[in-house]
């Protein structure tokens, strides 16, 4: 094991973890570095959705084990509440000026880096005819997650679950916010939930109002399978939802199929909100002077990982929205380039 | 420290998988001295890079050692021949068919399957439909069942390669997947380039005046022909591997139980031995490949870890206390437990390298010989000789 | 002895475990009359774990584990279930309470179901 670090890694989420341990694994040195008081990020907030017993693959307990596994890795070093300020090359090294809490200087010089600075949730005000913050009973995904985490499953005992309805796609596939992908993860997130909200109240009717259901891979075969037969299946997506009677949410749509222009009303709504980039992807990608694609995230080589600058390398949802598991995957792939690329210093 | 010290290792890959040959160079370049039993009749690439051992004719009969010290037990000819290896990776692919019973509908001059439609424009046999100006091309996705990711990004390739080549494609569809960039990306070019996508939930297919009419939401639609994807199904090798290695294979055929602790590319139930594509995802070949550099990744820095010596709880036998029930042989899902002869003792062995800690085996034996090292319980619950007595 | 006698906990470190060093981290402690003892896998759930405890004096013994699908040994889950059923059954045809013992499936995100578990019992 070297004294001086290899690598740096920024970002402690679950993809700044995988790709820390990765590098920990081979006895190289690495800085892990996160602007938060915790570790986690985004990952750490999702919620269990194990129904009737059976784990429904959601990845949300990848983050604890993760977390553990770096407690217990030799040569990762950890700063919490750190972020960079500024980046610079000296020959050939990368030397990270970062400022911590209270405004302390901190600099580490390091030949690697690894980006994984995460996502943002895309706000459901991006969709402001949705009503979000202004109508009753209209919550996000990321709230719910945060209700069953926060409170535990008895907190679905106090939602409103008489005829709840899922929208996806809020603010995902929308040319019209600049957002022309798929945010991957929604439609899997939203199914899992409305699993578990069916679970602790059997009755509730619930809806999804989509335009493509995204349900692949092996790891969604039992829940699609389950939601598919559970739940009402609508291809068409409201276009603006407004207070309705008895303190329900009403909407209007068109089903795509038939044509029918329909009102209905909701006890619940759940929007599916996706992944954008960071807030400050833009200033990061400014020091390390990396591209970005056209949607905002990280710009990398046909490889994935690698970006345009040498020693530079993007890990999980800041190169492109990702699952947990998936962001794990991509990690190590980007952990492998950054070894690689070391070695082919040496 | 040199992040790549002598690599001294070997990695047995097996499978004749595109993705093999990809996880073999990938391997290779990584310094490993790479053995490759594709198993099967396979076509071997014309150049292999110089530290890859191909062994086409040769069959496993065997996997002994353990994670760090494999050994492959291959028959060639009449001899069986050791190949080393710290690691295994297994990318056997999956295989195809035509799926009859789910459309309902033989294959024949006006049903093609994508590959049948990609022959034909390449022998130029499609010809003839296609210099007649109105050649149309149903091509219909998640017919009686979800099409497969792999065969169905392939229709969207075809109806891509049949509407460059000038002929009217129309694809039915439930929802189109896009959940990944290349594929968000090929669906808006096939849409620009003029596809016509056509929502469905419930379509009648009639073979009519020498056409395909399709009752679609839309209206009916006349076509020259149907395009039908394929299916993919677990590759056959998979049983028979699996059981030879040890290897869990989930309900629906493919390696590894889908898990939520083993999505971490590419685990199984035993250290060191990885799977990697399609025979334990459903993937287009795109995706298949990307898992094996992500497989590749993990496995890289796991055999860098063996360096190490291994930290948390493993099991360990008293060995003169067992009675060679071969319990823990059968229990242990990490294939970690055999009985052995060692020191002149005829016992159970957990070899430390194969062994997870998770204790199974010791909660198992009837003779208690078997106690997680570096884990102990307080001495008021450990199990004893003696027996219990509730009040 | 050293063993409260309420109510006896053996669980997965990897999924109860873990639940309860997040319930820890926000500053929350186990009842005084709970033991916990963390073994490394549902699945080294010993059935004389769960009859000493009971000899030992415990009320209640909880085997808390991870949910199918979800075990990193695959199936230690299904164990330690299988474990809490014998020794059920035994207890049961012995004429004590097989209530007494209980398993549950939990993930290491459930800190606040733990909590509002410890709350009801």
């Amino acid at each position: 094991m070297s004294d001086r670090p290899r690598a740096a890694v920024i970002g402690g989420g679950i993809a700044g973890i995988a790709a820390s341990l990765n590098l920990a694994q081979r006895g190289i040195g690495v800085i892990l570095i996160e602007r938060e008081a915790q570790l986690g990020g985004n990952a750490s907030t999702v919620c269990c959705k194990a129904v009737g017993g059976v784990c429904q693959h959601c990845g949300g307990c990848l983050f604890r084990d993760h977390l553990r596994a770096l407690e217990r890795a030799e040569g990762v070093s950890v700063f919490l509440q750190t972020h960079v300020e500024r980046v610079e090359r000296r020959e050939g090294r990368l030397a990270l000026l970062c400022e911590r809490a209270q405004g302390e200087a901190l600099s580490f010089e390091v030949p690697a880096v690894i980006l994984a600075t995460g996502f943002d949730h895309i706000s459901p005000l991006a969709k402001g005819p949705y009503g979000y913050g202004l109508l009753p009973h209209v919550i996000t995904g990321r709230d719910l997650e945060a209700l069953l985490q926060g409170r535990g499953r008895t907190a679905c005992n106090e939602l409103p679950l008489g005829k709840v309805a899922f929208i996806q796609c809020v603010g995902s596939r929308d040319e019209h916010n600049g957002r022309g992908y798929c945010s991957q993860v929604c439609c899997r997130y939203a199914l899992r939930l409305a699993r578990v909200l069916q679970e602790s109240r059997p009755e509730a009717e619930i809806a999804f109002f989509k335009m493509d259901l995204q349900t692949s891979g092996r790891d969604m075969a039992e829940t699609w399978a389950a939601a598919r037969g559970a739940f009402r299946i609508v291809a068409g997506m409201p276009a603006l939802l407004e207070r309705g009677a008895e303190g329900k949410v009403a909407f209007r749509y068109e089903e795509v199929l038939t044509g029918r222009q329909i009102r209905e009303s909701f006890d619940l709504v759940v929007l599916a909100t996706g992944i954008q980039p960071r807030a400050d992807a833009a200033l990061l990608a400014e020091q390390f002077g990396l591209n970005q694609d056209p949607s905002g995230f990280f710009a990398t080589a046909p490889d994935g990982v690698s970006t345009l600058v040498p020693g530079v390398f993007a890990a999980g949802c800041c190169q492109a929205p990702r699952s947990i598991a998936e962001s794990i995957a991509h990690a190590h792939q980007a952990a492998q380039a950054c070894v690689l690329y070391l070695g082919g210093r040496a | 420290m040199n992040p790549m010290p002598g690599r001294p290792r070997g990695v047995i890959v097996l499978g004749a998988a595109p993705e093999a040959l990809c996880a073999v160079r990938e391997l290779a370049a990584l310094g490993y001295a790479v053995a490759w039993l594709p198993l099967e009749e396979a076509q071997a690439p014309a150049a292999l890079p110089p530290n890859v051992a191909i062994y086409p004719a040769a069959e496993l009969v065997g996997l002994g050692g353990y994670a760090g010290a494999f050994c492959a037990q291959v028959r060639r000819g009449e001899a069986i021949e050791c190949l080393p290896g710290a690691a295994v990776l297994i990318a056997l692919g999956n295989a195809r068919c035509y799926p009859q019973e789910r459309y309902g509908l033989p294959l024949g001059p006006r049903v093609l399957t994508p590959p049948q439609a990609r022959q034909r424009l390449k022998d130029r046999t499609l010809e003839a439909l296609l210099s007649h100006r109105k050649a149309h091309f149903l091509v219909m996705l998640d017919w009686g069942g979800e099409t497969s990711r792999e065969t169905a990004v392939e229709a969207l390739h075809t109806a891509r390669a049949l509407r460059q080549n000038h002929a009217e494609v129309t694809l039915f569809y439930r929802d189109l997947k896009v959940d990944s960039a290349p594929l968000e990306r090929l669906t808006r070019r096939m849409r620009e380039e003029g596809v016509v996508f056509c929502r469905y939930i419930e379509v009648e297919v009639r073979f009519e005046e020498g056409g395909v009419h399709i009752a679609a939401p839309d209206g009916l639609v006349r076509g020259d022909m149907l395009i039908l994807p394929e299916a993919v199904q677990p590759h056959p090798a998979t049983l028979p591997l699996a059981a030879l290695l040890k290897l869990r294979v989930g309900k629906d055929g493919y390696f590894q139980e889908v898990n939520v602790r083993q999505v971490r590319p590419g685990l199984t139930n035993r250290k060191g031995i990885y799977v990697a594509g399609r025979c334990h995802m459903d993937a287009d070949r795109e995706a298949a490949l990307e898992d094996v550099s992500h497989v590749v990744a993990s496995l890289d820095a796991f055999l860098h870890s063996l360096d190490e010596p291994p930290s948390g709880p493993t099991a360990e036998v008293e060995r003169d206390r067992c009675i060679r029930c071969l319990t823990c042989v059968r229990t242990c899902p990490h294939a970690a437990a055999e009985v052995v002869e060692r020191e002149g003792i005829t016992a159970a062995y957990v070899e430390k390298a194969a062994c997870w800690g998770c204790g199974i085996c010791a909660a198992h034996c009837p003779v208690q010989a078997i106690a997680l090292k570096g884990q102990a319980v307080p001495s008021w619950l450990a199990p004893t000789a003696q027996g219990v007595s509730i009040r | 002895m050293s063993m409260a006698q309420r109510l006896l906990v053996l669980a997965c470190s990897r999924s109860a475990g873990e639940a309860l060093a997040a319930l820890e981290a926000t500053g929350q402690t186990l009842p005084p009359d709970v033991t916990w003892v963390n073994l490394p896998c549902g699945g080294s759930v010993d059935v004389l774990h769960i009859l000493r405890a009971l000899e030992a004096g415990a009320e209640k013994v909880w085997v808390l584990a991870c949910y199918e699908g979800a075990c990193e040994s695959l199936e230690g889950n299904r164990w330690a279930e299988k474990r809490v059923q014998w020794v059920q059954a035994l207890l049961q045809e012995i004429g004590l309470g097989p209530e007494r013992v209980v398993f549950r499936a939990i993930s290491p995100t459930m800190a606040a179901d733990l909590k509002a578990w410890l709350e009801e019992e």
